[in-house]
């Protein structure tokens, strides 16, 4: 593992090519960095690849946050692009987003929804009519194949024909797709067709092969693809007990030092997170100081998973040991044990899959106890959901 | 997580009674469906998350059939305690629905009958929309509502917002991140308009003195207002998001208000919520 990564030490102008808009508030306030100040203060915007979208390079996931209120607030603040999905809060997410906007001029935001790849065309159009009716929209600006691990994921034509499909309809203004792991072949499979205009990736300072997408997210921006960042704070803890937390602010302007990457999308969940991120909105600068820290933190094993699945060919039951360290994330890193259950029976797997095991020739790059963390985070899926975060 | 685990053992302990639904002239009763936290979601998908959200407990379904293809349908869910019941009848309510006599609170709105009684939502509806449907969606209604005894009237923290310049149906309960704060918790809030102005006014419960001073002094600090927290003296704040706040804490409870600009004004009307 390379611990020193010289890629802590690269300091960059940030802003690259950044456009910048200007946002006026009604108050003084040296609450989030001076964003709110006032006067003019600078909000840093990109161009979202070629598709003509202007995106701040912070925007809001909404993952998690039930609140319309946070969502006003963020127009407020000058971020103005909110990622939702489908399956997002069984629905609600795209619900609450929808009655928190309907107020606001369409073109007043930017709005990314991701569907997961289903068998037919048909099927994928009626689960786009229901997350446009709960956003109360007509369209969105991105529509996202969700979850996406290969190019023959990206380019299954039962789907391709039902993202085109949304194009001509006009319920989608431009194509994406999200990808937790094989990031570069996805970024390559993007580039390869005629049909995306984006992909959602992970990306942060912890991932072993961040050089690797480095190099196509160079290749993606010399052809036009923009790129969304999330999974940015690397798990947002380094430990299960939470006594060694990322510093995000650093984290996420890590992720954003290249303008080949257009916004992230940090989960926000109530007015203290927004203030917090709203620091990142007008001033990417990392200091010395950020870059020490990052580069510490990438020498703990963390909980992120790099999703480079070198361990599954080990393991005699041929498990989706990504899946199930990015659902120890969620419940460890994240505080959201009731996502990490749901991802768990998405890969049917109920009780302890390790439990009849003997041995264990998995060995994880990163030093996870790969048995152990299994283990412990099936046992989440016996908890009713009552009781999940 | 083993805090969750004594939980589920303590869950799985909980034992229930079923609910003897009543019967009516004319339409049969079907069999009673029974869902837990754990499956609500397999009866009302998406939504599960809000009732869980306010406490929810378990949930009786009854099915009732006139004909082959005419039914109507009682939902009676069982939240924690009445406060949380409120709060899902309030989030589900619309203002503007025919309300009745009926719980502690209900209407009916098209060929659809909720109503609160006690830590009991009881939603009654059908497809159809005649007349005989109607009158048995309401005579059913009754029956349940006489199920739960004498209404218990609405929760006391309801109870404690004043009635004058009050916008009716608004009032609304949040178990948590009021106005998208992550501190304002429990909070009880409604709508009130006076000559044009519109404001709010909430109370919020907290465990103990210093509890409810630990959330005002989260709140001057996220307004970067540069003072400390007091027992029985209002704060004006500037809240960037939700305009000009006033709170107050008196032993555990917090009250304040959102909208009023003068300070007097303003006091006056929040000490009055903690008398």
């Amino acid at each position: 593992m390379n611990k020193l990564n010289r890629r802590f030490f690269l300091k960059t102008s940030a802003t690259g090519a950044a456009g910048i808009a200007f946002l006026t508030s009604s108050k003084a306030s040296d609450i989030a960095n001076a964003s709110l100040s006032g006067t003019k203060t600078q909000v840093i915007t990109r161009n979202l690849g070629n598709t003509g979208l202007k995106i701040p390079v912070v925007s809001m996931g909404c993952g998690r946050v039930d609140s319309p209120a946070v969502v006003k607030a963020a127009m407020k603040v000058g971020i103005n692009h909110f990622d939702t999905a489908y399956v997002y809060q069984q629905g609600n997410s795209e619900k609450m987003l929808g009655e928190a906007l309907k107020d606001f001029p369409r073109d007043s935001f930017t709005v990314g929804t991701k569907i997961k790849p289903v068998a037919t065309k048909e099927e994928f159009a009626t689960m786009l009519d229901e997350s446009l009716q709960r956003l109360q929209m007509d369209y969105v600006d991105i529509l996202y194949l969700h979850a996406i691990k290969s190019k023959e994921e990206a380019l299954n034509s039962e789907m391709v024909a039902a993202l085109k499909k949304a194009l001509e309809d006009g319920k989608a203004k431009y194509i994406g797709m999200s990808s937790h792991q094989n990031e570069p072949e996805v970024i390559q499979a993007a580039i390869d067709s005629d049909l995306y205009n984006v992909v959602l990736i992970s990306y942060n300072f912890k991932q072993e092969h961040a050089k690797e997408i480095e190099e196509k997210l160079l290749e993606a921006k010399k052809r036009g693809i923009g790129i969304v960042a999330m999974k940015v704070m690397a798990g947002g803890f380094l430990d299960k007990d939470k006594t060694k937390p990322v510093n995000y602010k650093a984290a996420m302007k890590w992720a954003l030092r290249e303008d080949s990457v257009c916004t992230a999308i940090p989960s926000i969940l109530n007015l203290e997170h927004l203030m917090d991120n709203a620091q990142v909105l007008t001033d990417l600068s990392l200091s010395d100081e950020d870059l020490k820290e990052l580069e510490l933190a990438s020498a703990e094993t963390g909980l992120y998973c790099n999703g480079c699945e070198e361990c599954t060919t080990k393991c005699v039951k041929n498990l989706p040991i990504p899946d199930l360290m990015r659902a120890y994330m969620y419940a460890y890193g994240y505080g959201h044990s009731s996502k990490a259950k749901k991802l768990i029976a998405e890969l049917q797997l109920n009780d302890n899959p390790c439990a009849d095991c003997t041995s264990c020739e998995v060995k994880c790059v990163k030093g996870f106890n790969v048995s152990e963390k299994i283990a412990d985070i099936s046992s989440v899926t016996q908890v009713p959901d009552a009781f999940l975060s | 997580m083993k805090k969750i685990f004594i939980l589920l053992v303590f869950y799985s302990a909980i034992s229930y009674g079923q609910i003897d639904f009543p019967e009516i002239d004319n339409w049969k009763k079907g069999k009673i469906e029974t869902y837990n936290s754990e499956n609500l979601w397999e009866c009302i998908n998406g939504a599960a998350d809000y009732y869980l959200n306010y406490g929810f407990e378990k949930l009786e379904v009854a099915e009732y059939l006139r004909t082959e293809d005419e039914y109507l349908k009682v939902e009676i869910y069982q939240h924690k305690d009445n406060l949380n019941t409120y709060g899902i009848y309030a989030y589900e309510r619309y203002p503007d629905a025919e309300f009745l006599n009926i719980g502690s609170e209900g209407y009916i709105n098209h060929s659809a009958l909720n109503f609160y009684t006690g830590n009991w939502y009881v939603k009654i509806h059908s497809h159809q929309s005649d007349d005989q449907t109607i009158e048995a969606i309401k005579l059913l209604a009754d029956k349940v509502s006489q199920l739960q005894g004498e209404s218990t009237g609405k929760p006391a923290a309801v109870q404690k917002l004043p009635e004058e310049h009050y916008k009716p149906y608004t009032t609304k309960y949040y178990p948590s991140n009021y106005m998208g704060l992550s501190f304002l918790n429990n909070v009880v809030a409604a709508d009130y308009e006076n000559d044009g102005q519109k404001y709010n006014l909430f109370i919020s419960e907290q465990e103990s003195p210093e509890d409810a001073l630990l959330v005002i002094q989260k709140y001057l600090d996220f307004s970067k207002t540069d003072l400390k927290a007091e027992a029985d003296k209002v704060f004006e704040i500037d809240d960037l998001f939700n305009g000009k706040v006033f709170l107050l804490a008196k032993d555990n409870v917090l009250s304040g208000s959102i909208g009023l600009d003068k300070k007097d004004e303003a006091s006056a009307i929040i000490n009055m919520l903690l008398e």
